[in-house]
């Protein structure tokens, strides 16, 4: 049952329309990610999103600090935001610095980036990119903070399908639509590569990454090759992506 | 149900989540200036808002004409503390928190967060009150920036 008057809506929404021209959709991510930290108190946030090879850039952070932390993680393919986007769930930790999972990572980091949280912001139900917050002390995250970044996460998710449904949608949306049109073939590429070889979820896509960026081919086309639905051009051995 | 009201109807239970009360619900100013119920996460919000619409009083019309945060542990208590008469027309919701929300230092409209026992707000969740008032005013901008029936002039 619906609690919203569509027609009460688009008088007001009109009313918004006057005099102003559009800002775009990165604007409002931005302003967006800068009330997440202010809100809950962390020391910074940020957003990334996933290109069409599935890899995460940052977009944006609030700070130098914070955009260490998504660099870092653009960089080596690993970190907590990373994992948070491959696993599809809320990935934390208390000190990112001496996380074992992500021993690359502490090379590259400023050095008051230290508890991080990233949870996945997802369209039609997918992953399409993360938000990050940290904190410049190790810090112990509960659930209730994961379930607070998650609504959050739904917030945006609501920004995002607001501006899909735009005819001025361009580039970022874009790059959403076609993270989403090639998720499926790239996620049986790496559901292929970790059965056949043992691997994580996360060590089967930095392989099949690095063998795409190695031969100059996107991460979509290697894993479509890989699993045999474009035939068997240019893979002389599959099991060299790993 | 437009994707619009979706999109917004979704927003307004995120917050309500995020601030952990039991409902969250908006009124926006139309094209005559004229406070409008628009929606809410549930029924009695909705009760809320259209009390507040027809009797023209309440904590979001205070809010709206003082254009700072207006604070109601218990909507049935006697005014100055509460809006009985509003309350009549609303009885499940007992503690309102009411938001301005400003857009390039006008009202466009306020949004109510409430709860159904009674509660003192405090400092902390006024401020996170007007945090997710300043996410609502970027979640308008956005819907009002992508209704098909403007001018495109946006870039990203």
């Amino acid at each position: 049952m619906t609690h919203i008057d569509p027609e009460a809506l688009v008088a007001s929404l009109r009313r918004l329309q006057k005099d102003r021209s559009a800002t775009g959709i990165v604007h409002h991510l931005e302003r967006i990610v800068q009330v997440v930290d202010r809100l809950f108190g962390y020391s910074g946030a940020g957003l990334m999103f996933a290109e069409e090879d599935r890899t995460l850039r940052y977009l944006f952070a609030t700070d130098e600090r914070g955009r260490s932390l998504e660099r870092a993680q653009a960089v080596t393919g690993q970190g907590p935001c990373v994992a948070a986007y491959v696993g599809d769930t809320a990935v934390t930790t208390v000190d990112v610095r001496t996380d074992r999972r992500w021993p690359a990572l502490r090379e590259l980091l400023h050095p008051e980036v230290r508890g991080v949280a990233g949870v996945p912001i997802r369209l039609g139900g997918v992953p399409v990119g993360t938000l990050n917050v940290y904190q410049d002390a190790p810090h112990e995250w509960q659930e209730s903070d994961t379930q607070a970044l998650h609504a959050y996460a739904h917030v945006i998710e609501q920004v995002l399908v607001a501006s899909m449904e735009a005819d001025e949608k361009a580039v970022l949306a874009d790059q959403l639509q076609y993270a989403l049109d090639y998720r499926v073939v790239i996620e049986r590429a790496i559901g292929y590569l970790m059965g056949k070889h043992d691997l994580t979820a996360s060590q089967a896509f930095t392989g099949l990454r690095k063998q795409a960026r190695d031969s100059r081919r996107k991460v979509s086309e290697l894993a479509a090759e890989l699993l045999g639905e474009q035939g068997q051009r240019n893979v002389a051995n599959p099991d060299h992506v790993v | 149900m437009t994707s619009d009201a979706s999109v917004l109807e979704n927003v307004l239970t995120g917050m309500a989540d995020l601030f952990g009360v039991d409902g969250a619900a908006l009124m926006l100013l139309d094209g005559q200036n004229r406070l409008r119920a628009i929606g809410a996460t549930d029924d009695d919000g909705v009760l809320l808002e259209s009390a507040q619409e027809s009797v023209g009083d309440g904590p979001a019309i205070e809010s709206a004409a003082s254009g700072g945060l207006v604070a109601i542990p218990d909507l049935h208590a006697a005014s100055p503390m509460g809006f009985p008469h509003v309350a009549v027309h609303a009885q499940p919701v007992r503690a309102v928190l009411s938001v301005p929300l400003i857009e390039d230092c006008e009202l466009i409209g306020v949004l109510d967060f409430y709860a159904r026992d009674g509660r003192v707000w405090d400092r902390t969740e006024a401020e996170a009150g007007s945090r997710l008032g300043e996410l609502m005013v970027i979640v308008l901008q956005v819907l009002a920036e992508s209704r098909t029936d403007r001018a495109p002039s946006g870039q990203l």
